[in-house]
């Protein structure tokens, strides 16, 4: 089933969409990042999923410290047996009559409750009358003697003014006093907490005096509960499985000691399971939330940043396309701007967009917004503007780069066309210097406008704006460079094409593949020259061809009249002719019809060498054993014509590659030739040596008849020693032998010093 | 007597062939082109033919060919063509022999004599597998009383050149350098071996073979050392 595919717009629409919808929700999630109250604290917090094991615990507990020895110090002044003692003595006033007045508790209280000051439910002193008695200060104000709750503060009294104080004054301390008493006593003691402690210090008599609001549970209990601290009076080391300690339990724990002895300790525990409703359970719970929320945040910025991407990436894709013909590229009206023009629209809109971020957008925002949330929002609606403005900008350029107008539609091109015409009629040299002048001038303009920018960058306002023609410079450098960098790669390019060409190469072409346009049209009258060259070469060989095929034939057609003629003579002979006068004709039709034949095969083979048209058999053979056969071959043939072969032969093999055979018929033809042309009763050396990795032949003897030859001319066909030509003998020999050897990759040469001939074969050696 | 074929579109030649053969006293039939050689071999009892390459009608390889479909007479192919190529076709389509033109009139008759030899006596000599005796196509040798059969024909031998071609021949195929066999036969090591040995070989070589410069039997590998060919 073939689905109709879905049109490219309502794509670009869904596209832009979604891009929108991650905007908003990687915005959120660092809006739920930044508004946790752990924001800052780095990401190692979310390990420690225990709420005991955090900080806020760590403070949490550090206030109950603070609690704890509240009750401590209050307990004995308003307890009795349990219940609050009415009667305990709060305070001693003289006042100005005379008279001294000792306050109870219930009198306190009821002194200050006349007065219409209650406790709320947060235990916190409230009310009070609309005229307090300390307002009108002078000589009726009571003397204070002493107060029980805080006995040190009556010790000293050092200005004139001190010590006099109002009684609703102190009612309402006593009132305080009492309120702290019954927080405590009702969130840790009445109220189950979560939250144990016992302190116990020892009196002067000895007896144990307890603080708890453990019951009757033991000490290893109340450790087993989950987290604990204990110390005591005796020991400077603190017992506990916290992770951070209360800096306060220790110096609260010895200043709360009365008695002069260290027989005191106490014991903190905090039941980790939370069972009870107060601010532990309320803060674990909170915890939890947070740290969801928290990494919620993270993964909901992580998902919109993705989907930014990814959106981002498909509308760049898409943008500029239609449906149908993918090649053409629809612009928008306001993309047939040039892209400069494009920039300071850009430039502007930032502007624009700051403007109303400082004037008007705030405005709004406080409408809206409560107030710690309104920095944060506008922070936001900056970035997301400042976004939006680029990522519009970026498309439109994007556009302009898919349908090839982005450079070609700038103010810069469109003004270098103007100029570059009228540069072009110029001679080379001074078109170079004018390049290079101008290429100076734009750099100086910039760095001018990077200075300008720079020393303006406070009055200007926009951020970074001085960075824009650093970047331009840095890309205008980068520029440059390629061009430069390309100049060379081609020089180097077409440069190593003649050079190989010129080795002989012709087939060789020079890439052009990304020159610019002058290198390309220099390479490609290269690559038609090497074309020439290529066809030249191939004619040539397939002439060369021709010819030893042609050769070839019209030897094949002389042999069979030879076979006849060959043959005919020979049964002539057979006839036992006693006339001397036609036997000696008949040795001469003998000897020039053998002649013949040795002729045609010589030629063909000739032709065929010269031409190289043999099938070569490479192998590894040993050059002192083919000698050495060579010589078994030749030697009794030698000693018809009294000729001595020496040879000096090397002990061990020399080997080299070559075909055995065609080697073979090289010494044979050399041997031949010595046999020939060497003068009677002489010696013939012959020798193989190692020289500088190559291996060479050596075949040496005296002319019968004087060599008044070149010897490069010696190996030209048909060329023989005697110019007479009345030795019997082809004339290919030495041809045949020189193309056979260089056909396998040696050489040939041949050297005449007066009658001396000399013949060198050589091959590398293999190692 | 034995009948021979001789098909060439040259009369001349086969004239001069028919000359020579009829002088060694053989029978000698004469065709001009494959289609009358073909008719000749229905109606006569041939044992051997000498067939040209290059004629108009049927070549010479085609009816060698259609010889071979019914027949197994040995085939001597005549040819202008002396290439590797053209040697290596025609033996390969099953000729036995492949003499190139111009040809020296003395080998072909030796050729004809061998192969009818080898032909003809193929028999009696395998029936004589004894335990010396080595094998190799138309080469035997007798190691008990030391004689060397070519085709049938006892060959003299001196002592040395006995031992080197018994050695080759007991390992036909293998290649012997120049200094093994040296090594070998003289029982001494070779050090700078003048040429004795290259030159005991061209001697058994002249006498083994008909044409020694294109040996059936011990052949040089240049440059490496010299082989019976494994047959």
């Amino acid at each position: 089933m073939k689905h109709e595919p879905i049109p490219i717009a309502i794509r670009k629409q869904t596209v832009i969409f979604l891009h929108l919808l991650f905007l908003c929700l990687s915005f959120a999630g660092i809006t739920f990042i930044i508004f946790n109250p752990n924001y800052g604290r780095g990401l190692n917090w979310l390990q420690e999923e225990d709420y005991a094991d955090t900080h806020s615990f760590s403070r949490q507990l550090e206030e109950d410290v603070d609690n704890v020895f509240r009750y401590v110090r209050y307990k004995d002044l308003l307890e009795l047996d349990g219940d609050v003692n009415l009667d305990a003595e709060m305070f001693c006033v003289t006042f100005s009559s005379g008279n001294t007045k000792i306050y109870t508790l219930g009198e306190a209280v009821s002194y200050a409750r006349r007065l219409g000051y209650y406790l709320n439910d947060d235990f916190e002193v409230a009310g009070g009358p609309d005229v307090h008695e300390w307002d009108s200060p002078g000589p009726s104000m009571p003397f204070l003697e002493w107060k029980t709750y805080s006995p040190e503060e009556t010790v000293n009294y050092e200005g004139p003014g001190d010590g006099f104080v109002s009684v609703e004054e102190l009612s309402v301390q006593v009132m305080n006093v009492l309120g702290e008493y019954y927080q405590v006593r009702y969130n840790y003691i009445d109220k189950p907490s979560n939250l144990y402690f016992r302190v116990s210090y020892v009196d002067d008599m000895g007896n144990e005096l307890l603080y708890t609001n453990a019951g009757q549970r033991s000490n290893e209990e109340l450790r087993e509960l989950g987290r604990y601290l204990y110390m005591s009076g005796e020991s400077l080391f603190v017992d506990n499985n916290l992770r951070h300690v209360p800096e306060n339990v220790i110096s609260l724990l010895s200043t709360n000691n009365r008695y002069g002895n260290q027989d005191y300790y106490i014991l903190l525990a905090v039941d980790i399971d939370f069972p009870n409703p107060d601010p532990y359970a309320e803060a674990q719970a909170n915890y939890r939330r947070f740290r969801t929320e928290y990494i919620g945040g993270a993964i909901m910025f992580l998902l919109g940043a993705a989907g930014l991407l990814i959106t981002l990436i498909q509308m760049a894709l898409l943008t500029g396309h239609t449906d149908g013909d993918r090649s053409r590229i629809v612009r928008h009206y306001y993309d047939e701007l040039p892209v400069e023009c494009l920039a300071a629209a850009c430039l502007a809109a930032l502007w624009l967009a700051r403007l109303a971020l400082n004037t008007v957008i705030p405005r709004i925002i406080r409408l809206i917004i409560s107030s710690s949330y309104q920095d944060y929002a506008r922070k936001m609606i900056r970035y997301i503007l400042i976004y939006l403005i680029l990522l519009f900008a970026f498309l439109s350029v994007l556009r302009n780069y898919k349908a090839h107008t982005l450079w070609k539609g700038s103010l810069l091109y469109r003004g270098l066309h103007r100029i570059l015409p009228a540069l072009s009629g110029l001679p080379v040299p001074l078109r170079f210097t004018c390049a290079f002048i101008g290429y100076l001038l734009a750099d100086v303009c910039l760095l001018s406008g990077f200075y300008f920018l720079y020393t303006q960058r406070e009055s200007l306002g926009i951020p970074y704006l001085y960075l824009i023609p650093l970047l331009v410079l840095a890309a205008f450098q980068v520029w440059i460079y390629l061009l430069l960098y390309r100049g060379r790669v081609e020089n180097q390019k077409i440069a190593e094409g003649i050079f190989k060409m010129s080795a002989g190469d012709a087939g060789y072409k020079i890439d052009s593949d990304g020159f610019s346009e002058t290198a390309e049209r220099v390479s490609q009258a290269l690559n038609s020259l090497s074309d020439g060259l290529e066809t030249a070469l191939s004619e040539q060989v397939k002439s060369e061809r021709l010819k030893a095929d042609l050769i070839t034939n019209v030897s094949h057609d002389i042999k069979t009249p030879l076979t006849s003629i060959i043959n005919y003579v020979d049964l002539l002979k057979r006839e036992k002719i006693s006339d001397p006068k036609i036997q000696s004709y008949l040795d001469v039709l003998d000897q020039k019809s053998q002649r013949l034949k040795t002729l045609t095969e010589d030629l063909v083979e000739a032709s065929k060498a010269s031409s190289g048209n043999i099938k070569l058999e490479i192998s590894e053979i040993d050059l002192v054993e083919l000698v050495q056969q060579a010589g078994g071959e030749f030697e009794e043939r030698f000693a018809i014509r009294h000729l001595d072969l020496v040879s000096s032969l090397p002990d061990e093999d020399v080997l080299i590659a070559a075909d055995g055979r065609r080697l073979w018929r090289v010494l044979e033809n050399l041997y031949n030739n010595a046999f020939k042309y060497a003068m009677e009763n002489s010696r013939i050396y012959v020798d193989v040596e190692k020289k500088d990795g190559y291996a060479y032949f050596t075949i040496k003897n005296v002319s019968a008849s004087p060599l008044n030859i070149n010897a490069d001319e010696l190996t030209e066909r048909f060329v023989r020693g005697d110019v007479a030509r009345t030795t019997e003998g082809s004339g290919l020999g030495l041809s045949i032998a020189k193309s056979l050897t260089q056909l396998q990759g040696g050489s040939f040469e041949i050297y005449i010093d007066g009658d001396l001939f000399k013949a060198q074969v050589g091959f590398p050696v293999l190692n | 007597m034995q009948t021979i074929l001789v098909c060439d579109d040259d009369k001349q030649i086969v004239e001069a062939i028919d000359i020579y053969l009829t002088g060694e006293g053989f029978r000698v039939i004469k065709a001009y082109d494959g289609y009358e050689a073909l008719e000749l071999l229905e109606t006569n009892q041939v044992d051997l033919m000498v067939v040209d390459v290059m004629m108009p009608g049927l070549d010479g390889i085609r009816t060698t060919l259609k010889v071979r479909e019914t027949s197994s007479i040995p085939i001597i192919i005549l040819s202008a063509k002396s290439e590797d190529n053209d040697k290596i076709l025609g033996l390969n389509i099953g000729a036995d022999d492949y003499i190139s033109k111009p040809f020296n009139p003395l080998e072909l008759v030796a050729r004809v004599k061998s192969h009818l030899r080898r032909y003809t006596q193929l028999g009696n000599l395998t029936t004589q597998t004894a335990e010396n005796v080595y094998k190799c196509g138309g080469l035997q040798i007798n190691d008990d009383n030391k004689e060397v059969l070519v085709d049938g024909e006892l060959i003299k031998l001196t002592p040395i050149e006995y031992n080197i071609l018994l050695l080759l021949v007991k390992n036909a195929g293998k290649v012997f350098s120049i200094d093994e066999i040296y090594e070998q036969i003289w029982n001494e090591e070779a050090i700078g071996a003048d040429n004795t040995v290259a030159v005991h070989i061209r001697h058994i070589r002249e006498k083994i073979e008909i044409n020694p410069r294109e040996p059936r039997y011990l052949k040089v590998v240049w440059g490496v050392g010299y082989k019976i060919e494994k047959q």
